[in-house]
């Protein structure tokens, strides 16, 4: 296992103890980002309005929502507050289901890893189980191993 | 699961169900659950819960101008016209039209379509162009995929999405049926079937031909279709577009048909 000394640079070449700053193209969509976008999407598309429509009345590009929708760019505040006004919904619809522990660092930094490609797949995989009780076994899994990170290492091959 | 999301509720709730299936292959749970509870609150209290999206969608189904397909010509491969001299000349080749039969009466007729004849299909022509915009920007990736357009071009319904991800096209699989294709001739719906189980043998294999040159090429193709099976007759045109669940690979496609 490597060890960072004090001096190293980690593989994101960041020194030890210094704090990275937080970037979409490293780190992926930031899960708050993420949870806004979904619903932007969730209400335009309840409202019946089509990306380049929403584009068109907020005066951004339609490449622009596809990325506040997916969560690869931060909708600025003011823009949120325009987004909100077309949709005609107040602007903390957009944050509501939001889990208060996600804003909180110690959390976040667990989840960073989990990319919406990650969560999507494990849904789709999850999902494609047509036996009940294997679903329910798989769940109990996982549960077990998010609550004993050590088991985990039990799953995994034999490091050589 | 989208098997069951898009085929449950009652008739005027399947635009939302069909638009829940879709978000769901764009990754969009949140919203496709939003679809689903509105259908199920039309269900139970007969109140639309979604009327401006159902509004459109409905709008979007009602009969259109378009033309309808008419008989397609005798093959014109290898037709010869006679000279004044008495030689033969060739004619110049179209894209040559696959025939199938089999011994239960079936026939098949495929004939390959150049994109520019796709104007006489407004839907098509629409959901192309579309699907240009979409390859331009993240080479079709589903994530940003916008099933609200479906509705606008009165394409909800008439589309099916196909993931052709496996290297045997005997195991591409259809997870979501377009609900207003007419089907007499397979039965009850068959989302999430693969085509190697579909019972019209000679039908699936010219599918499989057309998804894979789709999807290995990266191109959109387009056919007239001329059918017989199990006694029923059809006869449509239909726009094969590649898609990609990454925005890498091409390992989706969506067909869009018009029986015109």
């Amino acid at each position: 296992m490597n060890v960072l000394r004090a001096g190293d640079r980690d593989s994101t070449g960041t020194p030890e103890g210094t704090r990275r700053r937080r970037t979409a193209k490293l780190d992926g969509p930031h899960p708050i980002d993420v949870h806004v976008g979904a619903r932007i999407r969730h209400r335009r598309a309840v409202v019946g309005l089509n990306q380049t429509e929403l584009a068109l009345k907020v005066g951004v590009t339609f490449q622009s929502i596809q990325k506040y929708e997916r969560g690869t760019n931060r909708v600025s505040a003011s823009r949120l507050q325009e987004i909100a006004h077309v949709l005609g919904v107040p602007v903390s619809h957009f944050f509501e289901g939001l889990d208060s522990g996600v804003a909180a660092p110690a959390v976040t930094t667990a989840t960073d890893a989990l990319t919406s490609q990650e969560i999507r797949d494990l849904n789709n995989a999850y999902a494609a189980i047509s036996d009940k009780a294997l679903r329910q076994a798989v769940l109990h899994l996982l549960r077990s191993v998010a609550e004993s990170p050590g088991s985990a290492a039990a799953l995994l091959p034999t490091a050589r | 699961m989208m098997a069951a999301v898009a085929t449950q509720g009652p008739e005027r709730c399947r635009n939302l169900l069909c638009l829940a299936a879709f978000e769901i292959a764009s990754g969009f749970f949140g919203t496709a659950r939003e679809h689903i509870v509105n259908a199920a609150h039309c269900s139970a209290t007969g109140r639309c819960a979604s009327p401006r999206l159902c509004r459109a969608a409905e709008a979007a189904a009602s009969p259109t101008a378009e033309p309808a397909v008419v008989s397609l010509p005798a093959p014109r491969i290898g037709a010869a016209l006679p000279l004044k001299n008495g030689a033969a000349e060739v004619l110049a080749l179209t894209p040559p039209t696959a025939h199938a039969a089999d011994s239960a009466g079936n026939r098949v007729e495929r004939r390959p379509l150049s994109l520019g004849r796709l104007q006489s299909s407004r839907r098509l022509s629409l959901l192309l162009e579309y699907w240009r915009e979409l390859w331009m920007q993240s080479h079709g990736a589903m994530i940003d995929f916008d099933p609200v357009r479906l509705v606008q071009i009165s394409a909800l319904g008439w589309v099916h999405l196909i993931d052709v991800s496996d290297a045997d096209p005997a195991r591409f699989a259809v997870p979501i049926r377009g609900w207003r294709v007419p089907n007499a001739a397979i039965g009850e719906s068959r989302e999430g079937m693969q085509l190697s189980e579909h019972p019209v043998r000679i039908l699936a294999e010219g599918v499989m031909a057309d998804y894979a040159a789709a999807r290995d090429n990266e191109t959109p193709l387009y056919h007239a279709i001329h059918s017989q099976l199990r006694g029923h007759r059809y006869a449509y045109r239909r726009l094969i577009l590649p898609l990609s669940s990454d925005g890498k690979r091409t390992d989706r496609l969506l067909v869009a048909t018009d029986f015109g």
